[in-house]
């Protein structure tokens, strides 16, 4: 019995998973679409979520903040995507990559099935550069294609379409499983398989690779990032404490060049990792995780 | 910990289970690679029509999952095995002279109190607007319909 409860304590989540888990609970709180193959109808839906978690999953309760860009791009012919774009601000700058992190369970799930006991690839200089894909993506196929073919008049969300696994997964897997949508399999063709070799090939690549979708495919990630030094909530490094010993970039499996880039997603795993404790998790003025550490200013005023 | 210190490396021999599920997951891997290319020729093989091709395609993919499920089921259960009765992986080394990391940067750069201010003025701004010229409206529609194309379904 002893074993078995040290065994559970040694395994028992951290409070980052813990976290991660919560809100993919939340995201797809509604538990009655599950169970009648119908998706949520409700007011709520006008809200966007934080993190990938695709609208036409039975369970959401909030909008893809993705899909709503791309429809809201696509719709700019008749309205600017004033609503969308405000959303996405507040969340940056308040959050940045901490919804990477913490908060999405796209990134939950590849942390789960990257645990699986395989060999895993190193990150390098090719990950690194890499990496660029996902503003790449962010700029053809969640920006220019939808806002290009929404003035035409025919709206795209070329990101959601082609590539968007969350979709795959959430929306159809999750919808075609339940015998109320039987009539929707004869929808099943091309468009289908293609998204369903491209999910199949981001959950393998997710066993070898550290969050594969995350580092080189997510334009969620991409619009994040570009917040990121400036977000509120984040991993900080204080300076004078910090003697550049590279422990912090080493341990680090995203392609990071410094803690709290642009590919930082704030996990905090260098706060536990930094022998000198130059590192602490921040929110405004609160330290949730790593040492106190008042500034210059802060001690004058405290003196 | 001083800091040049090497981190202990803890090796233990792989299990059977390890051996195992690696040569699961690599002949699922050739599998499904294998498979992709057997769902895109049933779909464009000589005799098959143009409108037809979607049909196709799907039951192709059909006969893929039905044969591929009960050996992905497989490989799951012994990649749980292998968790849980296997050997540890090595634990990664480090040491200083092995970091190749630029110097960190100066003081940290960020905004001052009146610019998350703004910025924060700004995005209200934006969502307000956004409420009023029928955005949230777009969202909500969007949202309470399936995006038959977002999920596949063309």
């Amino acid at each position: 019995m002893a074993k078995i409860a040290d065994w559970f304590r040694r395994h028992a989540p951290d409070k980052r998973k813990l976290i991660q888990l919560y809100a993919a609970v939340l995201y797809n709180a509604h538990v009655k679409g599950f169970i009648t193959g119908q998706i949520y109808t409700g007011r709520l839906k006008s809200l966007c979520v934080p993190g990938l978690n695709c609208y036409s999953c039975p369970g959401a309760v909030g909008a893809c903040p993705l899909g709503a860009l791309q429809n809201a791009l696509a719709a700019s012919s008749n309205r600017a995507p004033f609503y969308v774009l405000g959303i996405l601000l507040v969340y940056g700058i308040t959050l940045g990559r901490t919804v990477c992190g913490w908060l999405c369970p796209a990134g939950w799930m590849q942390e789960l099935i990257y645990r699986l006991p395989t060999p895993k690839t190193e990150k390098s200089r090719f990950t690194r550069a890499l990496s660029k894909l996902k503003y790449f993506i962010l700029a053809v196929l969640v920006i220019a294609l939808p806002l290009w073919n929404g003035l035409k008049g025919l709206p795209l969300p070329a990101f959601c379409k082609y590539i968007c696994p969350a979709g795959t997964l959430e929306g159809a897997v999750a919808l075609l499983i339940h015998p109320a949508n039987g009539d929707r399999l004869s929808m099943l063709g091309l468009l289908f398989t293609v998204k369903l070799i491209v999910l199949i090939g981001l959950i393998l690549f997710a066993v070898f690779v550290y969050r594969a979708f995350c580092r080189f495919v997510c334009p969620l990630g991409a619009i994040y990032g570009l917040f990121n030094r400036f977000s509120l909530l984040g991993v900080k490094v204080e300076t004078s404490k910090c003697t550049s010993c590279g422990r912090c970039v080493h341990t680090c499996k995203m392609d990071v060049a410094h803690v709290g880039d642009r590919e930082c997603i704030q996990c905090g795993e260098c706060v536990r990792q930094c022998p000198e404790k130059a590192i602490r998790f921040k929110a405004g003025k609160w330290t949730p995780m790593g040492p106190e550490i008042k500034t210059d200013e802060e001690q004058i005023q405290k003196a | 910990m001083p800091v040049q210190q090497d981190m202990k490396k803890e090796k233990k021999a792989p299990s059977i289970w390890n051996t195992v599920f690696s040569v699961l997951l690599a002949a699922l891997c050739l599998g499904l690679m294998g498979a992709c290319v057997y769902i895109y020729r049933a779909g464009t093989a000589p005799g098959v029509d143009v409108l037809d091709r979607q049909a196709h395609f799907a039951l192709a993919a059909k006969k893929v999952c039905s044969a591929a499920l009960p050996f992905a089921l497989l490989t799951f259960l012994c990649a749980l095995a292998a968790g849980f009765l296997g050997g540890r992986a090595k634990e990664k080394r480090f040491s200083s002279m092995s970091a190749r990391t630029k110097k960190m940067p100066g003081p940290e750069k960020k905004l001052s109190g009146y610019a998350y201010v703004f910025v924060y003025a700004l995005a209200l701004v934006l969502i307000l607007l956004g409420i009023l010229n029928g955005g949230l409206r777009d969202v909500l529609i969007k949202a309470v319909n399936i995006c038959t194309e977002c999920i596949g379904l063309g």
